[in-house]
């Protein structure tokens, strides 16, 4: 079951669901949560490509990894201050009240 | 140990640069608050250090360091200069304007010290792991700049749009980057090149990878969020965002794209800069046309631009798979160079006309509506005449620099045409992209000017009390318009070393 | 090729004073004013006084070229052109001239401009115009003359119209402006013709040496003329072309239309643009591209021919003229095609020569001229003066030299130099197959040096012997004028009295008293065995010896004496009548430009206008706009600001050219 091909299936489905999230939903933690669906699902890729490449030396997708987990970590710590001024600013985590700029 | 110091040297000035972020940093949280007009000029000695240090290994030919990791050559010392000029005089504009704003705090040096030297880093990358990550350096430091000041809704909305879409884009170019790695095992820019055959995987990440470089250096359709941040996030953050994200951006485009997928590969990728760069131009160009919010207008016009730079890359594209035709090799630096150059005369436009706009209208707010610009030549000559400057460089009129920038691109477009045509290759996609540029960039003078009409043929409005500008905004405007006019009266030197610049890429 | 370091201070100095007097001057006092503007071109006579004194060590015969290349200025394609300066004993006899002449003028202006509400912007203009003129002649590549050459038309029209509250002023300066475009489009177009054969030669250069070097090879060349048929030389039609530049800036006809009306202007103004530099720069860019014409008989007997019938034509316009400074406006044009001539019979040295003795003359004349305006209130009508020797002692005396030094007076400056230029005809017309032709031009030239002499003893004598003709009040306010305006004049009048002595005639210095024949003589093809033609120079000198002094002895008398049999010949007799309302009335040139040429362009343009103008481009440009507001605003809302909407667009975007490149690699 656990082959290479289904994780990479996964990963891609998970990317899509992600994907979807960020377009659909309106409440903004959602939308960073699909974001972070999404980088998961990449993280899912590197595995499993790592895994296919174990032989060809190298363990850069292993690497990988570890710097996109750091690096979504310090994305999702910045969102969550924007997203916490705009809520003081306008008591409300509605995307779709984010419309003073328009045309 | 000493090894590694030794053999961190050469990467001395991005070095220099984070060290400056973290004193800016300590210096904020421990001085007292009315010691904080000192700030920026911790940023502008950091800069100042940087620059020489820089300066110090160019022409040295290219470093390697950390087992490839980073290149460090013409190129990526090229755009970190650019990003080191625009990082300096965004400190400039800066003193007095982050006071009036609210955010005068250690941060805000510290983020765009930090945001620069991610961009640096992201010009000498040479492995899609630290391309990643300094990408990301950049970009989380770029979207709490964007909020900086935080009490008000504008920027608050700018900050929120650009950090969602910023990431959404982010999660495509990662996913790219994933695909890149499964389909060649490696993630070193030098060695994907070096991958025979095509897989759809390796085509695919490519995709990828255009479309979020292309997010970042606000191509259409993927330069949504552009009109949004500029005009929310405050003016010289705003002018940061425009020039040095767009370099780093772009040198990180032409790096991955012009040496993981040079030669042939080329067929693939220029169509669709072909449609992504006519489709910016548009798009930039004609939607500017009607908006009354200065700010909001230079968004659109940056995105214009990028559609020229674009140009060039496609030129580069076009040349690049034609390998056989004689001389067509010996075009692609100069056009290479020509795009480097735009990125230079871009910087001090951009620059200069987002200083002038920090300029206070009203108390709080940026000089922004054409309303704030009516009669600008009766109450500030001297700012009013700058203005006039950047705007008509950027409408690419000469004597400007502005205007030779433009000309390097179309000229590289329309060289490439004639050597096609010239060994019977009945393909006009260059000339049609110069041809549609020109006529893009005519309607572009349509609302440059009519700034400078406002600004010279209205009667001032009463009720805009000015604030003095500081002498840090004075100097910005003055050197910014020189430079201008001295990139547009004597190019030659300039573009050599824009030239020089791309031999890293392109010979 | 020497390099050289010190060029570039020549014509930077008067930028300097350009820029100090032109931002800071409002804050000056008027004293700092006059001294800056006079302490730069001073300190460029003395930078190109050292390079002459570089010259002389190396022997006057060396040819020799200093160079500085400052930097790459424009690099286009193939072609670079440098921003860079050269320097050879051509540009340095007129670099001497006009830094000296210049500061001369600059100093005469300090008195003359002492009451004027600006100062600071004339001299800005002044400097500005130094500054010009001097990358004009020190330029190393034709590009960068035609920039001085711009240069000097913009100051030209800047300080014509400089007291531009008067409407006539103003109209003058758009006039000198428009005859100049017309003359720049000429030599716009030689320079292009020029980087045309150049690029196709392989020598993509645009500096002199280069051209002189190669444009010649291209004699052969000829082009066949669409419409009329028959064909052209390439080399005649560049030097016909860049002749039409000259023409247009040295006011030779048909273009010299704009000088008499370009007098509006201060008087030192006119002495230094309009006498002694500006106008004489075409005369410099034929000798400059000398080579070149030599390789065009035919264009250089356009150019003689062109030169001879403009200087006898002015010259005898200016007999009849009663304001002061259009007659030496005509007189200017007038000695101007005498240049014009020396370079047609390829004399390019004697023409060079007869510049420089006439800056000084006409530099001379120019600001007596002022001067006597200085006291006069302003006045320019001869008719209204008279006498005024008694007053302006040391004015007239000046004026009275200079005026024998134009008229060719033996021994005075201007009699050398005339003279080498009809000897050189007439040599021409005895060597050369089409002699006739350039005997027809001597004839020509002895006539208008009758006329020169005549005009300008009429003017001495109207202006400052005879009995005063000026009112009461006016004759109390007379006064000699200011010493800084009265030193220049000595000194101008002392080098137009003994100026000549640069370059004695072969017949009586027998090559030994000639240096200034020996600095331009690389220019100067050799002369067929001048040892046979002793008797025919001797002649010539003769000739105009007695022609001068008979015309101005026959002007001293009838101006003196015989003024009302005069103007009873002009007025009754039906055949002087005639020539002296054709005269008077400059042969109705204006008026038959305005009908012929001015009127037709103008209602054309009417039509063109409301025609091509108002309904084909007003109507697409509108049409464009129309489409682009149309677009814009569909574009606009689609920027709805919904981030929602956004992520879709980017989603899209990444659908479009993924499935672009998959179905790429399917194929």
């Amino acid at each position: 079951m656990f082959t290479v091909d289904n994780c990479l299936v996964l990963s891609a489905v998970l990317f899509a669901i992600g994907v979807f999230g960020v377009i659909a939903r309106r409440n903004l933690l959602v939308i960073l949560m699909s974001i972070e669906v999404m980088l998961n699902a990449v993280n899912l890729a590197f595995m499993s490509f790592a895994r296919q490449h174990a032989f060809e030396g190298g363990n850069a997708g292993q690497i990988f990894v570890l710097i996109v987990m750091a690096v979504a970590a310090a994305e999702a710590a910045v969102g969550l201050a924007i997203l916490l001024a705009f809520f003081r600013n306008r008591q409300t985590a509605d995307a779709d009240e984010a419309n003073l700029m328009k045309n | 140990m000493e090894h590694l110091i030794a053999e961190m040297k050469p990467l001395s000035p991005v070095l220099i640069v984070f060290t400056g972020a973290l004193a800016a940093l300590l210096a904020g949280v421990f001085s007292k608050k009315e010691n904080s007009y000192a700030l920026p000029y911790i940023g502008i000695t950091t800069v100042a250090f940087a620059f020489v240090a820089l300066l110090n290994y160019w022409g040295r030919g290219m470093i390697w360091l950390l087992q490839g990791a980073i290149r460090i050559d013409s190129f990526g010392l090229y755009i970190s200069a650019i990003i080191l000029i625009a990082c300096l005089i965004t400190f400039l504009a800066s003193i007095g304007y982050a006071k009036r704003l609210g955010f005068e705090h250690g941060e805000y040096i510290s983020l765009l010290l930090f945001a620069s030297g991610g961009m640096m880093l992201l010009a000498m990358s040479a492995d899609l792991v630290t391309l990643f990550l300094s990408l990301e350096i950049m970009s989380i430091s770029i979207y709490a700049l964007a909020g900086m000041a935080r009490h008000r809704q504008k920027c608050n909305e700018a900050a929120l749009k650009y950090f969602i879409l910023g990431a959404f884009s982010t999660a495509f170019l990662l996913f790219g980057i994933a695909l890149i790695y499964g389909a060649t095992a490696s993630t070193k820019i030098h060695a994907i090149a070096q991958v025979q055959g095509l897989k759809p995987l390796l085509v695919a990440g490519l995709g990828m990878l255009i479309v979020g470089f292309g997010f970042k250096v606000g191509a259409a359709p993927f330069h949504v969020w552009v009109p949004d941040a500029y005009e929310g996030a405050p003016a010289t953050v705003t002018g940061f965002m425009a020039v040095a994200v767009k370099a780093a951006g772009f040198a990180a485009l032409l790096r991955v794209i012009l040496i993981a997928f040079p030669g042939t590969w080329a067929e693939y990728w220029w169509p669709v800069f072909w449609a992504v760069a006519l489709l910016t131009m548009f798009l930039g160009n004609i939607i500017a046309v009607f908006q009354k919010n200065v700010k909001r207008m230079l968004a659109y016009s940056g995105i214009a631009h990028t559609g020229y730079i674009l140009i060039g890359l496609v030129s580069l594209g076009i040349a690049g798979s034609e390998p056989y035709i004689p001389g067509m090799k010996a075009l692609m630096n100069p056009i290479a160079g020509g795009m480097l150059f735009y990125l230079l005369a871009y910087t001090f436009m951009t620059l200069g006309a987002f200083a002038v706009i920090s300029l206070a209208a009203r108390d709080e707010d940026d000089l922004e509506t054409l309303d704030d610009f009516s009669g600008l030549s009766q109450r500030k000559p001297v700012v009013a005449l700058a203005m006039a400057v950047f705007l008509i460089s950027m409408a690419g009129v000469p004597p400007f620099g502005g205007f030779i920038a433009k000309f390097y691109v179309f000229k590289g477009a329309i060289d490439v045409q004639g050597m096609l045509l010239a060994s019977g290759v009945k393909e006009y996609h260059a000339l049609a992209l110069a041809i549609l540029g020109i006529i893009t960039s005519m309607f572009s003078v349509y609302y440059y000017l009519r700034v400078v009409w406002f600004m010279y043929f209205r009667e001032p409005l009463e009720d805009r009390p000015s604030v003095a500008p500081s002498w840090g905004l004075h100097f910005v405007i003055f050197a910014s318009s020189v430079a201008i006019v001295v990139l547009g009266i004597l190019p030659s030197g300039f573009f050599s070393v824009a030239s020089r610049g791309a031999e890293a890429l392109v010979r | 090729m020497i390099e050289n370091n010190t060029i570039f201070l020549i014509p930077l100095m008067p930028l300097v004073g350009f820029l100090i007097n032109g931002l800071l001057g409002k804050g000056l006092r008027r004293s700092t004013i006059g001294m800056v503007a006079c302490a730069m071109p001073v300190i460029s006579f003395a930078v190109a006084l050292s390079l002459f004194i570089k010259f002389s060590q190396f022997g006057l015969e060396c040819d020799l070229t200093f160079r500085q290349i400052m930097i790459p200025w424009i690099g286009v394609g193939s072609i670079g052109v440098p921003f860079g300066f050269a320097v050879d004993h051509l540009t340095i006899a007129m670099t001497l001239m006009i830094t000296g002449v210049g500061s001369l003028i600059h100093i005469y202006a300090t008195g003359y401009m002492s009451h004027d509400r600006s100062p600071e912007r004339f001299f800005a203009y002044m400097n500005l115009f130094m500054f010009s003129m001097l990358v004009l002649v020190l330029a190393d590549n034709i590009l960068l003359m035609f920039v001085g050459w711009e240069g000097v038309g913009l100051c030209s029209y800047l300080l014509i119209g400089y007291w531009y509250e008067d409407i006539l002023n103003a109209k003058a300066g758009k006039k000198a402006f428009v005859t100049n475009r017309v003359g720049d489009f000429g030599f716009l177009l030689g320079i292009l013709l020029i980087f045309a054969l150049m690029t196709g030669n392989g020598t993509p250069s645009l500096s002199f040496a280069k051209i002189n070097e190669v444009i010649p090879k291209f004699a052969p060349v000829t082009y066949e003329v669409p419409v009329i048929g028959g064909s052209i030389g390439a080399v005649t039609l560049i030097c016909l072309l860049l002749f039409v530049g000259a023409a247009g800036k040295s006011a030779q006809i048909p273009l010299y239309v704009w000088l008499p009306d370009a007098m509006a202007r201060p008087t030192p103004v006119s002495a230094l643009i309009h006498a002694a530099t500006m106008v004489t720069s075409g005369v410099y860019m034929i000798a400059r591209l000398a080579p070149v014409f030599m390789a065009s008989p035919a264009a250089l007997s356009v150019v003689a021919t062109i030169g001879a019938v403009t200087a006898l034509f002015a010259a005898t316009i200016a007999v009849t003229q009663n304001d002061i400074k259009k007659v030496l406006a005509y007189s200017t044009i007038s000695q101007l095609g005498y240049m014009f001539l020396a370079m047609g019979v390829a004399a390019f040295g004697a023409g060079i020569f007869h510049l420089i003795t006439h800056a000084f003359f006409k530099a001379c004349l120019f600001l007596c001229a002022g001067s006597v305006m200085h006291a006069m209130a302003g006045e320019l009508d001869m008719q209204k003066m008279g006498g005024l020797r008694k007053w302006m002692p040391i004015t007239f005396w000046t004026m009275l030299v200079s005026t024998m030094a134009i008229s060719g007076w033996p021994l005075f400056a201007g009699f050398f130099s005339k003279d080498e230029i009809l000897w050189k005809t007439l040599e021409k017309g005895m060597t050369s197959q089409q002699g006739t032709l350039f005997y027809v031009l001597y004839g020509i030239g002895l006539l208008a040096a009758v006329f020169t002499a005549f005009y300008m003893f009429r003017l001495v004598v109207l202006t400052f012997l005879g009995k005063p003709r000026m009112s009461e009040e006016t004759q109390k306010h007379l006064h000699e004028s200011p010493s800084s305006m009265t030193i220049p004049l000595m000194i101008l009048a002392f080098l137009a009295a003994v100026g000549g002595f640069m370059w004695l005639p072969g017949v009586i210095g027998h090559g030994k008293f000639a240096w200034f024949h020996d600095f331009l003589a690389i220019r100067e093809p050799a002369a067929h065995g001048a040892h046979d033609m002793a008797g025919a120079e001797w002649t010539s000198l003769a000739l105009s010896v007695a022609l001068a002094l008979g015309a101005s002895g026959l002007s001293y008398l009838v101006y003196t004496r015989g003024r009302s049999a005069v103007e009873k010949l002009a007025k009754t007799v039906y055949l002087t009548r005639a020539m002296y309302r054709f005269s008077l009335n400059k042969y109705w040139v204006d008026e038959i430009y305005e009908a012929f040429v001015i009127k037709p362009i103008y209602y054309g343009s009417i039509a063109l206008w409301l025609f091509v103008d108002v309904v084909i481009i007003d109507g697409l440009v509108n049409l464009a706009g129309i489409l682009v507001k149309w677009g814009s605003t569909i574009f606009r809302n689609l920027q709805t600001g919904f981030i929602g909407s956004y992520a879709v667009t980017v989603l899209v975007g990444v659908l479009v050219v993924l499935w672009y490149l998959i179905l790429q690699v399917l194929k």
